[in-house]
């Protein structure tokens, strides 16, 4: 009768939760009214430490906030004066008891209650991750995948560069042909040139010599003499 | 294609390297060497025929009608742009067989990226494993945590039963203690 499933029921609390109607042999159940039992993960609410929130839940519409305080306190005063509840030796070494319990707990609890959290919070990784890296390994499969499409794509551009390639081999040996003609014009010009220009300097040359040469010849004996007199005297007039 | 002269690369090369696998690496510097050396050159060599000043020859060389004929030759010279011999043509080839493998490869590469979807598909629509019992593993088909029934092995299940009974056709006396 004091069962918490049937009190929940009494006060109309919500069921629990449904973790979803993804059974895989599914259509042999009928998950809404009979939906699939879940563990509880965190202690039922108490009061008092020992006293579940259900009693005080089913007391309210009746006797209000104070009720199930004072129900406790006069069925225990009944319990104690008609001596049901008898105050002998194993009541206070259970006050004690408690006291010492109590200490420990707060002491230790934390710590205990951390570490065998982190156990099971292993173990739900371990099992989380069956599941997880399968749909991890799958995703990066086809992003590998669509990366390689995405690559081979670059056929194209190989083909471009070699026809580039090729082009610019081409243009190489025209613009190499037209300089080739071009230097070989000049050079045939600059040739003629240079031959014309050594023609007029030996010309010149040769005219100067012959010219000098006919003048020499033509000074005769006598005139050499009288240079010679005329240049003598005119040394003497300008020595005097 | 003798229309179009070809002056100076299109491409993306840093873009296009970074798509190249490990092993073509080589061959990819080789082609883009290639591109290079002759852009080197054709940058290095003027476009147009090079003009020559008749003019300043005209007035010094002797030889008649030497300069004039050379200006008027030089002005009619009609240089051949080189043909490709055939070239242009192989790369085409080339490019169908390339397009053809290319296809293939993206049909096969398709049909696996469904075979991954599908699988994904189903595991997404599995429940989470921490939730399962024990029955509703074996019905995901997480035989890791369940002895599957339908397997038909014996205690300790760590082998089929073909393997037990090779093992025992095999066996001497000895084996079994």
């Amino acid at each position: 009768m004091l069962s918490r499933v049937a009190l929940r029921s009494l006060v109309q609390q919500n069921r629990a939760s449904l973790v979803g109607v993804r059974f895989a042999s599914e259509g042999a159940r009928d998950l809404e009214n009979f939906p699939r039992r879940t563990r509880p993960v965190e202690k039922a609410p108490v009061r008092m430490g020992i006293f579940p929130e259900e009693w005080f839940a089913a007391f309210y519409t009746k006797t209000g906030v104070t009720g199930p305080y004072m129900a406790l306190a006069s069925i225990g005063t009944f319990l104690v004066s008609k001596e049901f509840f008898v105050m002998e030796h194993d009541f206070y070494v259970g006050i004690a008891l408690a006291a010492v319990l109590a200490g420990i707990v707060k002491s230790a609890g934390p710590g205990i209650t951390e570490s065998i959290n982190k156990e099971l919070d292993a173990d739900e990784a371990v099992y989380k991750s069956v599941r997880q890296n399968e749909i991890d390994a799958l995703k990066n499969a086809i992003a590998g995948e669509n990366n390689a499409q995405a690559n081979a794509a670059a056929w194209e551009d190989i083909i471009a560069a070699k026809k580039e390639a090729v082009g610019l081999q081409m243009e190489a040996v025209y613009r190499s042909r037209l300089s080739d003609a071009y230097s070989q014009v000049k050079k045939r010009l600059d040739y003629q040139l240079e031959i014309a220009n050594v023609m007029r300097r030996m010309e010149q040359k040769h005219m100067v010599d012959w010219i000098i040469n006919n003048v020499k010849k033509s000074i005769t004996p006598a005139q050499e003499a009288a240079a010679l007199k005329k240049c003598i005297a005119d040394l003497k007039s300008l020595s005097a | 294609m003798a229309s179009k002269r070809v002056v100076a690369t299109a491409l993306d090369w840093a873009a296009l390297a970074s798509k190249l696998p490990a092993e073509n690496k080589a061959a990819f510097g080789g082609l883009k060497g290639k591109v290079d050396k002759y852009q080197r050159m054709v940058n290095s060599l003027p476009e147009t025929a090079p003009a020559i000043d008749f003019a300043a020859y005209k007035s010094k060389i002797t030889v008649p009608g030497m300069v004039d004929s050379f200006a008027e030759k030089y002005g009619a010279l009609n240089v051949p742009y080189p043909s490709d011999q055939g070239r242009l043509a192989e790369i085409d080839a080339q490019a169908a067989q390339e397009k053809a493998r290319y296809t293939a490869y993206i049909a096969e590469s398709n049909a696996k990226i469904a075979g991954y979807s599908a699988e994904l598909a189903k595991w997404e629509a599995m429940m989470p494993v921490e939730e399962m019992n024990l029955e509703e593993a074996l019905d995901a088909g997480l035989t890791q945590f369940v002895i599957d029934p339908a397997a038909e092995t014996a205690f300790p299940h760590d082998q089929t039963w073909e393997e037990y009974s090779e093992k025992l056709a095999k066996a001497t006396p000895d084996d079994f203690h």
